[in-house]
């Protein structure tokens, strides 16, 4: 009976075919709306400027993976605020994140150029009295340089804040059908004392988002955060 | 009940259709996982040596063809279903929600459940090399890929400028980055070399089994040896990368040569293994002799 029994596992395997294609989430979600980055985030606001650069990500040889990871990537320096301070602004937005295509955290991109990871801690910057945004806060070293990172990862609504989340958010995400999109936003000063620099950052990053059209900053902290952001009349 | 082995009277059409679904099934599974293998693995440097596989996998089993076609049975439904329930299940998921180490593996399973659908798990468990070694086609996810090559690629820079230094090169190193006179090297994920680990692994098994047939105690212990051999077939890279920095500057380093280093690595490390498995075969024949 070799026909119908490969008739059976014929037929099982269109099955199996036909379940993966009608399980696959095809809806396509951003926050960017089809907008840009660069216009959403203010190059001016109180004290402080910017300036373009190009070279935050990583230097020219990773060219082709950084630009199939992220369709935008925004590098600033801003400068003028706290006394001359300068920070180091890098936001990478990718349209669809998926197994193969997905954020690279810098815990994992900076050893990977060469920088020892001496401090990683989860920390929580105070956007507003009671609305606070989970992030990380990294200590970078290399022998000329060391720098001190605050960054998060918005994955379509969430906010991971490691690789693995980052894993099981994608996925959440794709069993209620969606195809999120993913923006890491990175924020460094180069310095020898931490503490300031985490600091100075703390004070900034809650600045540049208020600073951010009210119905714009999803983009950057998802949607919840924004929402209670403009409800806390800021 | 009588048992029929051969059916002369088998009646085209019915054997043509049952074949025929078979087929359309299961290239639906197949040939999508293929064009995400081809476009996210085999594309990159990692996953470079998974096409090799698939190949030479292939046509083990064709070379097998002759024995196996008599020789098969219709297997168990008992196994059969199980397994080709587990794989669809595997694959549905994998596919659906982009895990391709997952999706792969489901292909890979309803391929298996075919065969011993189709032969018998006996023919199966007998012929188990071919089989075996196409798993390798089923790429590994790229997380625990750079988990475990990570701390290799510390090693591999640290055994390489410390060597160096011993010789009197002035080199020092950071991380993984690596400083020689007034230039700077960075032993990178792609350059790395220890993601060839697993390529090289089924090269290996690919050899060990056309020079010496499918004994799997010798296989497990040369591949063994598989992984120290990485390792220091990529410090000897990493050597010469830096050498070349050192002697013919940066850009000859990270030119044209930075890509023969690559293939020098594989050579030198798939070198060893045929070097090792001769080296075994010597004794062991001697010490046969002996005995005799």
């Amino acid at each position: 009976m070799i026909g119908r029994r490969d008739l059976l596992i014929g037929s099982a395997c269109l099955a199996g075919a036909g379940a993966a294609y009608a399980l696959a989430p095809r809806h396509h979600v951003s926050l960017l709306r089809g907008r840009k980055v660069e216009q959403t985030v203010p190059r001016a606001f109180g004290e402080w400027t910017s300036q373009d650069v190009s070279d935050l990500v990583a230097p020219k040889i990773e060219d082709s993976l950084a630009s199939r990871l992220y369709g935008e990537t925004v590098g600033r320096v801003y400068r003028g605020g706290e006394g001359g301070a300068e920070i180091m602004m890098l936001l990478a937005h990718g349209d669809t994140q998926s197994d193969d295509l997905q954020l690279h955290r810098p815990e994992i991109c900076y050893p990977a150029f060469g920088f020892a990871i001496s401090q990683s801690a989860v920390t929580e910057v105070a956007l507003a009295p009671s609305i606070t945004l989970p992030s990380r806060r990294l200590v970078a070293e290399a022998p000329d340089r060391r720098e001190t990172i605050i960054y998060w990862s918005r994955l379509g609504e969430y906010l991971p804040l490691n690789r693995k989340q980052q894993q099981i958010d994608r996925l959440r995400t794709a069993l209620k059908g969606d195809i999120a999109d993913g923006l890491l936003a990175r924020f460094s000063m180069l310095g020898s004392d931490p503490a300031v620099a985490i600091g100075v950052l703390e004070r900034f990053i809650p600045g540049l988002i208020r600073a951010v059209a009210a119905d714009r900053r999803d983009v950057l902290i998802g949607t919840q955060r924004a929402a209670a952001l403009a409800g806390a009349g800021i | 009940m009588t048992v029929v082995i051969s059916r002369p009277g088998l009646r085209l059409s019915e054997f043509s259709v049952g074949a025929m679904f078979l087929a359309t099934g299961f290239a639906a599974l197949t040939i999508p996982t293929l064009v995400s293998l081809a476009n996210q693995s085999w594309s990159r440097e990692f996953g470079a040596y998974g096409p090799i596989v698939l190949v030479t996998g292939l046509w083990l089993v064709w070379r097998q063809v002759p024995e196996i076609r008599h020789a098969g049975v219709p297997g168990s439904p008992w196994i059969t279903v199980p397994i080709l329930a587990a794989a669809l299940a595997l694959y549905a998921f994998g596919r659906a929600y982009d895990f391709l180490t997952l999706e792969a593996a489901g292909v890979y399973g309803a391929g298996i459940a075919v065969l011993q659908s189709r032969l018998g798990s006996a023919i199966l468990l007998k012929h188990w090399f071919p089989f075996l070694y196409l798993a390798f086609t089923i790429p590994p996810p790229p997380s625990v890929l750079a988990d475990l090559t990570s701390p290799l690629k510390l090693l591999v820079s640290l055994a390489a400028t410390d060597w160096l230094h011993a010789f009197g090169i002035p080199v020092a190193r950071q991380g993984v980055t690596i400083f020689v006179a007034q230039y700077q090297l960075l032993v990178e994920d792609a350059c790395s070399g220890m993601n060839s680990i697993v390529g090289l692994i089924a090269v290996s098994l690919l050899y060990i089994y056309l020079m010496r047939g499918s004994n799997w105690v010798y296989s497990l212990v040369l591949v063994a040896f598989v992984i120290p051999i990485a390792i220091i077939a990529n410090i000897f890279r990493i050597m010469v990368l830096i050498l070349l920095t050192y002697f013919f500057g940066n850009e000859v380093a990270q030119g044209i040569l930075h890509f023969t280093a690559g293939m020098l690595l594989f050579a030198t490390a798939l070198s060893c293994v045929f070097a090792l498995d001769r080296l075994i075969n010597y004794f062991v024949s001697r010490r046969a002799e002996k005995l005799a």
